[in-house]
């Protein structure tokens, strides 16, 4: 009787715990929010934008069972709200949205340019932080226009997906070192950090005013590829936002920001890249250009010293990669001309990485993080701090070495010279 | 089968997993970053001077009840000191014991609503935990320690896998500067959290359920080996993981970093298997606690059965955890005390306990052979 007794007591425990109680969420209750742009406001402090996923039809049909929509796909609208803080807007903005906005699957933190030279970027992020509501592991970028206009800008390219485009967009990051995949751990990490200074991935809208329909057709100039600041690649049509470059930060006012390229040669100092195409002039035949697919050969080697309280600071990288074109069709194959390569690939890196170190150094900003090898001076917090890496490292003495290795050369072991006829050699 | 013990009896394994979970529980919630604010990067070794002052302390505690063998803690106090002074260090342990639950309870309630529960009511997380704790106790100590030895090898495994996945996140130069905020406060912080090891005491208030003293010893220093490497463990991953900046502001640290732990759209939130070793080891270390509790008080009292105090304590458990005015209070106020002061209910008594039973040439009658 007893067993019996308490069997139905357990059970009713059960069913009522199972059930969810205060904190159960109903999907039809809640609507994710893809995408945050912060703005600095105009009727209130902020300007916050938010995009969200609904389903296709479901109004029609009588909700997301009904009516053979499955897979009907998704569509993107956006709200924005002027208010005096994030939580504040959020709250207000469910005057006019009948459901509550859910940020646990936000995957993009977009901040506008003028906000974040402002120096209110920390402001915001810290209440956002607190609410633990955004994971740490969304990304965070620095839209050069409105936060707004990059929002409404940001549609699938590929696929029906938000949160898949955002993936793969970030995952380029590995394909290319273009930018870094950075996210609101890493910034809130380092606009309070004692070793560095934060980084935050630039985004922008390409309007497609870079791209010149008609003019004189390109010669034989050299540019080098990917040194864009995000938003100025030459190019129509694709998506309308493009990421690219990074901004740089003193504490979390955005002072400065890197291209593509200078992005690219801040990964490979860092030892976090993985791979990207680097496009140099021919050494022997400017006119022609050498592409070759580069990686990462060894950790970066970080040598500091400090002369009283400069700091003299050594860098080495290493980096390998493989031929894929030799447009002149000399035979850089041969291992007595390989060196020649190797050389001037050599001369590119360094040339590229001693101008984004000045260009670093001139804003005061250790985004190479050479504090988190230089703290290793220090015994206790105190000194480390007193020291104030950061506002030493435009006084450091910074060499840099490079090694590049030649590993392949793709599907050919020679270059043989293209036979015209004889009224074309002529 | 060669740990099956007879009734009123543990084995060494149940014994060790209730010891080493009832102890470590604490390095899921604000332990390391209090600890941070106190001794910044030097964190990860100034558990290990923690251990070896509580390993100094489980010395004590070994040696006493060896003279004693047949004996409780409790039983060897009132022997040493008289019914009145034993009575009073019974009832001190008792009262640490009991608030450490209450505090467990309420930091393990308020963090729960900081991140998992923020809608529902303190008093139902509560509610809830203190119910399972009187179930556990109806069920007595052999249960408990069974369940503790059931649950402890997927724990440790959980643990380790988000120990490892958590890899990701790791920067070797947030261990630096190496001394933190200085090496004399490391130790000196270090030897007053040694605390956080006290639940060795429960060594002594269950001595009789083990086998010897023999066992006790090897129980005793492997329980504190074992909760030392898992905290070690933890506080280095929170280290790599937070720099002494950021951790210091983190309400749960470890719960954060399991959330961050991200290896593309198929793998990620790994925090629910966080969640699993959080609220299991919550469970047991308040249930123990309370059984614990219980163990001394009707001892004192010399009550035969517990099962009719269980409500009672249950209900001051409850109300007990209730006092403090918000996690702020719990984190700061009564968590950092019990650690700082801990220490002087449970290494103390049995020191001079010890020195008394020397000087005054008592030891325990040995009863059976």
């Amino acid at each position: 009787m007893y067993r019996i007794a308490a069997f139905m007591l357990l059970g009713a425990v059960i069913l009522i715990s199972l059930t969810g109680c205060f904190d159960a969420v109903e999907l039809n209750d809640v609507e994710h929010v893809s995408i945050i742009g912060i703005d600095r406001g105009v009727s209130d402090k902020w300007r916050i934008t938010f995009q969200l996923p609904s389903t296709a039809g479901e109004g029609e049909k009588g909700g997301m069972g009904g009516g053979g929509q499955a897979g009907g796909g998704f569509s993107y609208k956006t709200l924005t709200i002027d208010a005096p803080s994030f939580f504040a807007g959020l709250e207000m903005a469910n005057a006019s949205i009948p459901r509550k906005l859910e940020l646990s699957h936000t995957q993009l933190l977009v901040f506008s340019e003028e906000l974040a030279r402002s120096g209110m970027v920390g402001e915001f992020i810290a209440p956002i932080v607190r609410g633990g509501t955004i994971r740490f592991s969304s990304n965070v970028v620095i839209s050069r226009g409105s936060a707004e206009e990059f929002v409404k800008s940001f549609k699938p390219f590929i696929g029906k997906t938000i949160s898949r485009e955002i993936a793969d967009l970030m995952e380029q990051a590995n394909e290319s070192g273009y930018f870094t995949n950075l996210t609101l751990y890493d910034l809130y990490d380092c606009i309070k950090s004692t070793y560095h200074q934060p980084i935050a991935i630039l985004g922008a809208v390409n309007k497609g005013e870079n791209f010149k329909e008609n003019g004189e057709r390109w010669g034989t100039e050299f540019n080098i590829a990917g040194d864009y600041y995000a938003g100025d690649i030459p190019r129509k049509d694709g998506n309308e936002t493009e990421i690219l470059g990074l901004a740089i930060f003193d504490g979390d006012r955005m002072v400065g920001k890197l291209t593509g390229f200078e992005s690219r040669l801040l990964s490979i100092a860092k030892g976090i890249f993985k791979r990207g195409i680097f496009t140099i002039q021919d050494p022997k035949s400017p006119d022609y250009i050498i592409p070759v697919d580069t990686r990462q050969a060894r950790s970066p080697e970080f040598d500091i010293l400090f002369e009283g309280t400069k700091p003299i600071i050594h860098l080495k990288i290493q980096i390998e990669g493989d031929i894929l074109a030799i447009q002149s069709r000399i035979n850089y194959e041969d291992p007595k001309l390989q060196p020649i390569l190797q050389a001037a690939i050599e001369r590119f890196i360094k040339d590229g990485l001693d101008r984004t170190i000045n260009k670093t150094q001139e804003l005061n900003c250790d985004v190479f993080k050479f504090g988190q090898k230089a703290v290793r001076h220090f015994g206790t917090i105190g000194e480390w701090e007193a020291y104030n890496w950061n506002s030493h490292y435009k006084e450091a003495e910074i060499t840099t070495e490079v090694k590049f290795s030649i590993r392949r050369t793709g599907g050919l072991v020679e270059s043989s010279q293209i036979i015209f006829s004889g009224e074309m050699n002529k | 089968m060669k740990n099956m013990t007879k009734e009123g009896k543990i084995g060494f394994q149940e014994a060790l997993w209730l010891l080493v979970i009832t102890t470590s529980t604490k390095l899921f919630f604000s332990s390391p970053t209090m600890a941070v604010k106190l001794v910044g990067t030097a964190e990860w070794y100034m558990t290990l001077v923690s251990a070896v002052v509580a390993a100094v302390g489980f010395i004590f505690i070994y040696l006493l009840l060896k003279r004693y063998p047949e004996n409780n803690i409790m039983e060897i106090y009132n022997d040493v000191f008289g019914r009145f002074l034993g009575f009073i260090l019974s009832f001190l342990l008792a009262a640490v014991l009991l608030i450490e639950a209450a505090v467990g309870i309420r930091e393990f309630a308020e963090v729960q609503k900081v991140y998992v529960f923020p809608k529902t009511p303190i008093t139902f997380i509560i509610g809830a935990f203190v119910a399972v704790a009187v179930i556990l106790s109806f069920l007595g100590l052999e249960a408990v320690a069974r369940y503790t030895k059931l649950v402890a090898f997927s724990l440790i495994l959980a643990f380790v896998i988000i120990i490892i996945l958590a890899f990701q996140h790791y920067q070797l130069h947030r261990l630096f500067p190496i001394y933190g905020y200085g090496l004399g406060k490391t130790i000196y912080h270090g030897a007053m959290r040694s605390s956080a090891y006290g639940e060795v005491i429960i060594v002594a208030i269950i001595a009789k359920s083990l086998h010897g003293a023999k066992e006790i010893k090897k129980l005793g220093f492997t329980s504190l080996l074992i909760s030392e490497v898992l905290v070690l463990v933890a506080y280095l991953a929170f280290l790599l993981t937070f720099s002494y900046f950021f951790g210091r502001e983190l309400t749960a640290p470890m719960y954060v970093m399991s959330s961050l732990i991200n290896y593309g759209v198929f793998f990620q939130r790994t925090e629910s298997i966080f969640l699993f070793i959080w609220n299991l080891t919550s469970l047991i270390s308040g249930s123990v606690l309370l059984y614990m509790v219980l163990i001394v008080y009707c001892h004192m009292f010399r009550i035969k059965d517990k099962k009719p105090l269980i409500f009672p304590f249950a209900i001051i458990l409850f109300s007990l955890s209730m006092i403090p005015r918000g996690i702020m209070d719990v984190i700061s106020i009564y968590r950092q005390d019990l650690m700082q002061y801990g220490w002087i209910v449970f290494y103390i008594p049995p020191l001079i306990a010890l020195i008394t039973a020397i000087i005054r040439k008592k030891k325990g009658v040995v009863k059976s052979v």
